[in-house]
């Protein structure tokens, strides 16, 4: 499986090098990798359409090996969370591989709604997905900026603590404990 | 890479613009802390919180406002943002019961999806008149603040909630979540 994503992938990079018919559209870095799949399942259907090799990563097969030899759901969740917190090398990825609108020009003879159906129902999925991902980890974001400020304020109230304890005993040697009482004693009731 | 939950959240980008937090808010369900992103079901917001606002300066005079943005539901947020709470004139070191409340608490209560609750405040220049919007709906909090010369918010904390018999977004039969 991994394999032949890679072979998919060199052969798009070769392909994205030479070609010069480019449809632009309205190309945009956000459009999620479901048209990939669609893209693969019909290559009849369109021509290959990418974005210009000016978003290329300075070492391209490097920048796509990264997301390719992750297992597939890495390469989901690289492309979905990026409309979340963009990680450092989807984007360039996500724009070799994207055709410019991912819901339009898929429809070809025969069971062309279905198709949408599905389709529609993954980009559902992947924002439920995203979503979900991005509820889970401003929570944990969340929880540990909480643990942080307590055990700093943790830290800081025991070494007040210890502050305090020996100032009492200093207090104590000095004086005897019932003169001490009955000066704090009195301090209260003023 | 922001860690600021409310930026992973998308409270920040779906409802406000990015802001620095220079208030102290706390807000209580039921005398619990709520924790910025937790879960909470119906049952439990069913009633306005405390809402408390720290600090020393009892002439600084806060805007509160609570939104929905996924509202009616998170795929489809027609509603985006809708109104839940609107009070005014709230002293700093009181809480929001000494302000004016202008719209009412309504009750959380998302059929479909898991939608945030967002509480955003205000930091006040004068005491104002504000006037209730015609209607709930496609309330935009950005507007608002605009529009009554609020400026930046001064701070936003979140929960979740689903309805009350949601299941916590997993659909999964096994208990374990290893199938």
């Amino acid at each position: 499986m991994e394999e032949l994503w890679r072979d998919i992938a060199l052969s798009a990079v070769t392909a994205a090098t030479a070609s010069t018919s480019l449809d632009l559209g309205t190309s945009n870095p956000s459009c999620d990798d479901a048209s990939l799949q669609d893209f693969l399942a019909g290559p009849l259907n369109r021509p290959l359409v990418l974005p210009p090799p000016t978003p290329l990563p300075p070492s391209p097969a490097e920048g796509l090996g990264l997301c390719l030899n992750s297992a597939p759901a890495d390469f989901n969740d690289t492309n979905a969370s990026m409309t979340a917190a963009a990680p450092p090398h989807a984007p360039q990825f996500d724009a070799y591989f994207c055709p410019a609108n991912s819901s339009s020009g898929f429809s070809s003879t025969g069971g062309s709604s279905t198709r949408d159906h599905r389709h529609k129902r993954m980009i559902k999925n992947r924002e439920s997905a995203a979503r979900s991902r991005a509820r889970k980890q401003a929570y944990t974001n969340e929880l540990e900026i909480e643990v942080a400020h307590l055990l700093e304020e943790n830290a800081k109230l025991k070494k007040q603590y210890e502050e305090l304890a020996v100032a009492a005993a200093q207090l104590l040697q000095k004086h005897s404990p019932k003169k001490l009482l009955i000066t704090i004693l009195r301090k209260c009731k003023v | 890479m922001s860690r600021d939950p409310l930026v992973v959240g998308n409270v920040v980008g779906d409802v406000l613009d990015p802001f620095t937090k220079s208030a102290s808010v706390r807000v209580l369900y039921n005398s619990r802390e709520l924790t910025n992103g937790s879960d909470l079901k119906p049952s439990q917001v069913a009633n306005e919180p405390r809402v408390e606002i720290g600090g020393r300066d009892m002439r600084n005079l806060y805007t509160l406002v609570m939104v929905d943005p996924d509202s009616p539901s998170p795929s489809n947020p027609t509603k985006r943002e809708y109104l839940h709470w609107l009070v005014t004139d709230i002293p700093e070191t009181t809480n929001e019961s000494f302000g004016n409340e202008i719209v009412s608490y309504e009750s959380p209560r998302p059929t479909a999806g898991i939608h945030r609750f967002i509480f955003v405040l205000f930091r006040q220049s004068v005491r104002q008149t504000i006037d209730p919007p015609g209607w709930r709906a496609n309330f935009n909090t950005k507007d608002f603040a605009a529009l009554y010369n609020l400026g930046p918010p001064v701070a936003a904390i979140f929960f979740n909630c689903q309805r009350e018999s949601g299941c916590g977004g997993r659909r999964n039969p096994s208990v374990g979540g290893w199938s």
